[in-house]
């Protein structure tokens, strides 16, 4: 393992000392520089064992700087996570809809999703496994996050020629399942293989909604 | 163990919680577990083979595919909502409680992914369908009950039967039949309890 130190990247940090910059540049950079400390340190050390010391370590603040921000580590780690999440689904978004017909929609915008997750491993995992034990705060913005991505989805139901007879739950479920096959690739360390998956994840979004034939027809229709 | 975890989470949860919840001294727990993943292990444990003792038990090689998931899915709707606790532990807790628990949350899961892919036996004609469709079918199915639990609807669990049968049958049978066996689940009477 590589020591901690040994990875930092080196990032803009304003003057020390007096300097004329306004001060909510000031902040902003600092706080910034906080959230990417908190990503950093959580995917290193594990949510439990990270302390407010770490954080402002990690970031170059002081204690006190960090408490005129956040109340507690908790409320660093879910501003954190709010801005992983931000991202990802900006992506995501911008991939889905560089494309016309809801399949190839989707698999643009799952593809995006793979690929994101691919470049940052660290990021990856602390978005969809470890938030699991970062509380029960963070439980429920992880299923906020998920949520976020049900317009993506719940244009299949109109797509799909008996789109108004599925469960209402349809959305949620293959949210889930997209979610559950990329969690299992995660645990098993496998990050950089993850845009390998985009048929499977590809299937588990369509077959709910177009069912099997369908999906595995459109899964296949760009393979090479 | 379970109730400090219910209630705290895992991560919050102490030794003292446990002592305190369970009117034991901290010398007897001691006695008991080296720590708290070993308590946490060990009341999970108990719990799951209980659990998949009782879902295994509805498999019949007499019923059709569909409704052995039918039942399999009802008796685990039906276990979780009448035990809280266990429910929160085992699918919300344990995946994100340490190794140890994450295995044996693991082992459940596959336990659950081998009954759900005997369909796959069947004689019916199959598309090309990939082979992780099991996996992902009970993956929503899992985060829609999950979703439920952490909304703090647990005691209402069985209402999601249609969906569960809906999306675990729907790769294999398509999307007719597994409407049709979803609409059966609607009016599938409540298996009697034990």
């Amino acid at each position: 393992m590589p020591a901690a130190g040994g990875q930092k990247r080196e990032r803009w940090r304003p003057p020390r000392g007096r300097h004329r910059l306004p001060p909510e540049v000031i902040a902003r950079s600092q706080r910034e520089r906080l959230l990417e400390a908190a990503i950093r340190v959580v995917a290193e050390k594990g949510y439990a064992a990270t302390t407010v010391a770490d954080l402002t370590r990690e970031a170059g603040i002081s204690r006190t700087t960090f408490y005129a921000m956040f109340d507690d580590k908790e409320g660093c780690f879910l501003a954190a996570y709010d801005g992983i999440v931000d991202a990802l689904v900006r992506r995501v978004a911008t991939a889905y809809e560089s494309e016309e017909e809801w399949p190839q929609r989707a698999r643009a915008g799952l593809a995006a999703l793979l690929e994101a997750l691919a470049e940052e491993p660290d990021v990856a995992r602390l978005a969809l496994v470890d938030v699991g034990s970062a509380g029960p705060a963070a439980q429920r913005r992880f299923r906020a996050a998920m949520q976020r991505l049900t317009p993506f989805f719940e244009e299949g139901r109109d797509f799909a020629p008996g789109g108004r007879n599925l469960p209402a739950n349809t959305s949620r479920m293959a949210i889930g399942a997209v979610a559950g096959v990329i969690a299992d690739e995660l645990t098993e360390d496998r990050a950089e293989d993850l845009p390998k998956l985009l048929s499977d994840v590809l299937f588990a979004t369509l077959v709910p909604y177009i069912g099997p034939d369908a999906a595995a027809r459109e899964v296949g229709e760009k393979e090479r | 163990m379970a109730r400090s975890c219910a209630k705290k989470g895992y991560g919050a949860t102490t030794i003292a919680d446990v002592c305190e919840g369970a009117g034991v001294s901290r010398a007897t727990f001691y006695e008991l577990f080296k720590d708290k993943e070993d308590c946490f292990h060990a009341s999970m444990e108990v719990a799951l083979a209980d659990a998949m003792g009782r879902i295994v038990a509805v498999y019949s090689p007499d019923k059709p595919w569909a409704t052995m998931v039918r039942d399999a899915a009802a008796a685990f709707l039906d276990l979780l909502a009448s035990r809280p606790t266990f429910a929160r532990m085992a699918l919300v807790e344990a995946p994100a409680s340490g190794e140890r628990a994450f295995e044996l949350y693991a082992s459940g899961k596959r336990v659950l992914q081998s009954l759900l892919e005997r369909g796959r036996d069947d004689p019916v004609e199959e598309p090309a369908i990939p082979s992780s469709a099991g996996r992902a079918a009970l993956s929503a199915a899992e985060s829609l009950i999950v979703g439920q639990i952490l909304a703090g609807n647990t005691a209402r669990l069985r209402e999601l039967l249609p969906d569960v049968v809906y999306i675990t049958t729907v790769p294999y049978l398509g999307q007719e039949e597994a409407l049709r066996q979803a609409r059966a689940a609607e009016k599938a009477a409540v298996p009697a309890d034990g």
